[in-house]
């Protein structure tokens, strides 16, 4: 029961090396650095994206995660949550500040500060927690050990700690009488207010659209030295008040729990990725849960779509196009073919974010997956060519290919965008014939984006998308695709409707 | 404190009301610039005063009475509302006698003494206006001066001053800032208030005899006497902005009695004019909104009067009931004169002036607006008779019922029968929307038609011409006339009948 360590991985020991992590390489190409930045971005956590680094290729982890995300999309789960993240952040940024400051009255002024909000924010979790029935293992592990947490001796005394030296600290009130370059210090007694006097006798003077002549105070955390020496006078002032403060510093400098600290990161994990989720969801896009398997037959989605796109759609009110894309029995490699700027790309893109994120355990853009884990994602998408390698583009874009296949196994996913396109159209059909090859060889699940009609129909582990154009407008494409021989032929009849140069307008004109 | 001599209850907002151009329109129509020059008697905020103040109509007979009077008790206490003018000019003008270019106003504590340094003198200023009027109080018989006396008085007793006095003095902190606080966040001090430091005898003084702790700064440290101006401007801040908003409340005082004397001494100029050249005036009735009065005697208008030293004629009107005046008749007859006499007593009596009549009692309205015949176009977006639309348009934007409209001569600029019909188009729908219409019109096929209705409310006047052609300038009521005796001006100019050659 007390076991719980960690709400993000089933073995725990999984995520030593978090940040010592980078991005894997086929982020940049299937947007996922973007995806990911917009995921993490506002949180106080730098190193939060690194836990999307890490895929899982365990099913059973994958569905730990799954519960987790379940339990958290309900709102009575999610607020205690968003809350305790947001009472650690500000203890953090408290004790950040005690760290950074130099007097040491300021420092344990701040320190106090940091541990009264962890005490009140564990408390109300503590509550909150036993409200809740979490149907996860991971969160019902956790409301276990905050449970045993709370009622432990540690915590008690550390609250009961807080609560004295707070109070104590709060009662005190000083004079400070500043003449010339003289200051004087002395405990407060009863003086009283002037500003009242000032407003009782001015108030004949008041109007209701007077302007605000206050000045807005900097107000920063550290303190000038003039500040130091007055808290320094009040400290002699109130000596048994700051002896007290000085012993519970000592005594809980180490107060700080470290699997409720470690969950306080990773739970931010679900809960960015969640925020993100719900902006698209608004919009009446929708996410699932999908189904893990081993079987590259059973590949399947439904309404899928492009996540970066879709969140650069919300930004500028576009509304987005779905897709469907699914294996059956022999297939393997989906070969996306379609007019240019027709979103084949997209969909190549669509289908590597589905994978990856599946296997990060969290929901992915369609109504409905089928997924299996893979061991790699490979891209191969067009680079700029660079001088430092002295090769040409397509020598290049070879030893890449070579690389990638050296590499891959039969569990793995290859995306490959327009590959092998800066070659004659015969040398590219050739080469692409030849690695599409070696990939049905392997047998591993790819997607490969060509303009070669011919590749599509190259073997029956080939399934062919089409992307479509509005039939009345050719010119106009509609983002989706189709499983159907890739022929060309629709977009030529709906250029033909267009230009009433279809083949019965044709005869009637020419007959007139 | 509150002025409150244009309205018994409450500060009324100066700003335009109407959109500038329509402004701008109704005063070149109306040539109100004469009026306005007559009542400043070359004080440039005189004229200020009443161009604003002048076309404010206000719209309740008993704040028009309220004026009247007011302006009465002035004239008849001509000094010593000079005087307390002279005493809000010098309020209203207190920045330029204190020098305080160089203060940077970005702490509380400078703040603070900016504004002591401004009240002392408007303090002064306080202590002279009650005692002129603890002086002159009694003399004054209206409602507002009586009102206005009776709040210095309240206001301004003579131990409020010197309790203000007092506090001024405690205010320059001749004994160092006195404040206390608590601990904040991270011992931070917070939640200062400010305190008088007590008096210490020169015993104490001696002896040092106080408890506590205490440090002294460097006098070459710089920043330490910056920490403690910031640390006295937390307390301060409160007071600081009291006592600023304070200074500006006592000047703005001062500006609103300027500015609302100089109307009244803006009227007494006009009447030393008018007298001078021995035009009638008088107060006249205002009756209320939606009763449908005009009835006069001799009224004549302001503009002509000041424009020139020869005798200006008047009308006599009884348009009682009378919710549409066409006027008809010879060019160069005075129709144009007395629409605008029309217009401008009815701006001054709503103003709460007195009008150059020798009798008039109207009813209230909710604004004058003017559509006179202009000469020329030049904005040169529209052709004249487009002009002439679009200017009714951007009338129509903003007049609304009760009001009075003023046609010169409007939609001449087409053919007669399309000028006519929309002419009486826009007439029946203002009609219609209860507001009245004053139309001069040299177009017979408009009156006719409209004389022809045999309607009750509609009064018809003409201007007078002799049968020898001679002009009396003078309004009577007739049926419109097919001509307007251009054959006169013919003849004038050219010395010979049309047709005669």
């Amino acid at each position: 029961m007390a076991a719980f360590r960690s709400i993000l991985f089933t073995d725990p020991d999984a995520a030593n090396d978090i940040d010592d992590l980078t991005a894997p390489d086929c982020f940049a190409d299937l947007y996922l650095d973007q995806i990911i930045n917009d995921v993490v971005q506002g949180n106080a956590d730098e190193r939060l994206d690194r836990y999307f680094y890490l895929p899982l290729h365990d099913a059973s982890a994958v569905i730990y995660r799954h519960e987790v995300f379940r339990d958290l999309e309900r709102d009575e789960v999610r607020a205690p949550m968003e809350a305790f993240v947001v009472g650690m952040r500000t203890m953090r940024q408290r004790l950040d500040r005690s760290g950074r400051l130099w007097h040491p009255l300021q420092r344990q002024g701040w320190f106090v500060y940091a541990v009264q909000e962890f005490c009140d924010t564990v408390a109300a979790l503590g509550d909150e927690l036993g409200r809740i029935t979490p149907s996860s293992r991971g969160l019902r592990e956790f409301a276990d050990y905050v449970a045993s947490y709370v009622s432990g001796d540690r915590f008690r005394t550390l609250v009961a700690g807080i609560g004295d030296v707070q109070a104590e600290l709060r009662k005190i009130r000083y004079m400070v009488h500043i003449e010339g370059l003289k200051v004087h210090v002395d405990r407060y007694d009863g003086q009283p207010d002037y500003s009242l006097d000032i407003a009782a006798t001015f108030d004949r003077f008041a109007s209701e659209t007077a302007k605000d002549y206050r000045v807005r105070m900097k107000d920063f955390p550290d303190m000038n030295h003039v500040e130091e020496q007055i808290l320094q006078c009040v400290a002699r002032l109130y000596p048994e008040q700051f002896k007290r403060l000085d012993a519970f510093c000592t005594q809980h400098r180490t107060y700080l729990d470290a699997t409720i600290s470690r969950f306080d990161r990773e739970v931010n994990f679900y809960l960015s990725y969640l925020a993100f989720v719900r902006r698209f969801t608004d919009a009446g896009l929708r996410f699932s849960y999908p189904s893990i398997t081993d079987d590259p037959s059973s590949i399947r989605a439904d309404d899928a779509f492009d996540l970066a796109l879709a969140a650069k759609a919300a930004k500028d009110g576009n509304t987005m196009v779905c897709n469907d894309f699914h294996l059956t029995g022999p297939e393997r490699v989906f070969v996306i073919t379609g007019p240019n700027q027709g979103g084949k790309t997209t969909l190549a893109r669509t289908i590597g974010q589905l994978a990856y994120l599946a296997a990060l355990g969290c929901p992915v853009p369609a109504s409905q997956a089928t997924l299996t884990l893979p061991d790699d994602i490979h891209t191969h998408f067009e680079r700029q060519e660079t001088l430092a390698t002295l090769h040409g583009k397509l020598d290049n874009e070879l030893v890449r290919i070579h690389d990638i296949l050296s590499r891959a196994t039969p569990a793995t996913i290859i995306v490959m965008n327009e590959s092998f396109a800066s070659t004659t159209v015969d040398d590219s059909l050739q080469i692409g014939a030849e690695v599409l090859g070696r990939i049905i060889a392997l047998g591993c699940v790819a997607v490969y984006v060509t303009f070669l009609d011919e590749l599509a129909s190259l073997h029956r582990a080939c399934v062919s998308m089409v992307g479509e154009v509005e039939h009345d407008d050719p010119t106009k494409r509609t983002f989706k695709f189709t499983r159907r021989p890739a022929d060309g032929l629709a977009y030529a009849a709906a250029l033909a409707d267009k230009y009433r140069l279809a083949r019965d307008a044709l005869v009637r004109r020419i007959g007139q | 404190m509150r002025v409150r001599l244009l309205h018994p209850e409450r500060d009324i907002d100066l700003s335009p009301r109407l959109p500038n151009t329509l402004i701008f329109l109704t005063e070149d129509d109306l040539e109100l610039q004469r009026l306005y020059k007559a009542m400043a008697g070359g004080d440039s905020f005189l004229l200020e005063v009443a161009k604003k103040v002048v076309p404010l109509s206000v719209a309740d007979p008993d704040i028009i009475v309220y004026r009247q009077h007011i302006l009465a008790d002035c004239m008849a206490n001509r000094d010593v509302v000079e005087q307390m003018y002279a005493i809000a000019v010098e309020g209203d003008e207190v920045r330029r006698k204190v020098y305080l270019a160089g203060l940077v106003f970005r702490e509380p504590g400078q703040i603070l003494s900016g504004s002591l340094r401004l009240l002392a003198p408007l303090v002064e200023n306080l202590k002279q206006l009650r005692r002129l009027c603890d002086e002159h109080a009694g003399q004054f018989r209206s409602a507002g001066m009586r009102q206005l006396t009776a709040m210095i008085a309240d206001q301004l007793s003579d131990d409020y001053l010197q309790q203000l006095a007092d506090h001024l003095a405690e205010l320059n902190l001749p004994r160092g800032t006195l404040l206390s606080a608590a601990l904040g966040p991270g011992n931070k001090g917070r939640d200062y208030t400010l305190h008088v430091p007590p008096r210490r005898g020169w015993w104490d003084k001696f002896t040092g005899n106080h408890t506590g702790y205490g440090f002294e700064i460097d006098p070459h440290d710089e920043h330490g006497s910056q920490a403690l101006v910031e640390l006295a401007g937390k307390a301060l801040n409160d007071i600081a902005n009291t006592v600023t908003q304070s200074a500006d409340h006592v000047r703005g005082f001062f500006g609103r009695l300027r500015a609302e004397l100089a109307f009244y001494l803006g009227c007494i100029n006009l009447h030393d004019t008018l007298t001078k050249a021995e035009v009638p005036t008088c107060f006249p009735e205002p009756t209320p909104i939606g009763t449908r009065t005009f009835t006069c005697r001799d009224l004549r208008d302001v503009g002509l009067c000041l424009a020139t030293d020869k005798p200006v004629s008047g009308n006599a009107i009884d348009a009682d009931g009378t919710s549409l005046i066409v006027v008809t008749g010879a060019n160069e007859g005075g129709k144009s004169t007395f629409l605008r006499s029309v217009g401008t007593a009815q701006l001054m009596m709503q103003a709460g002036m007195f009008v150059t009549s020798q009798s008039l009692r109207a009813n209230v309205t909710n604004g004058v607006f003017t559509h006179f015949k202009r000469e020329e176009d030049n904005t040169m977006t529209h052709g004249k008779f487009d002009e002439e639309l679009a200017r009714i348009s951007a009338i129509v934007d903003f007049i609304g019922p009760q009001s009075v409209l003023l046609c010169n001569e409007s939609f001449a600029s087409t053919n007669e029968r399309e000028g006519a019909e929309i002419a009486r188009g826009i007439i029946d729908a203002m009609l219609e929307c209860g507001v009245k219409v004053v139309y001069v019109t040299h177009m017979y096929d408009l009156a006719h038609s409209l004389y022809r209705r045999d309607n009750a409310e509609y009064l018809f006047l003409r201007a007078e011409r002799r049968p020898d052609g001679v002009r009396t300038f003078r309004m009577k009521p007739a049926q419109p006339e097919p001509t307007s005796y251009g054959e006169d001006s013919f003849r004038r100019v050219f010395g010979a009948p049309a047709g005669a050659q």
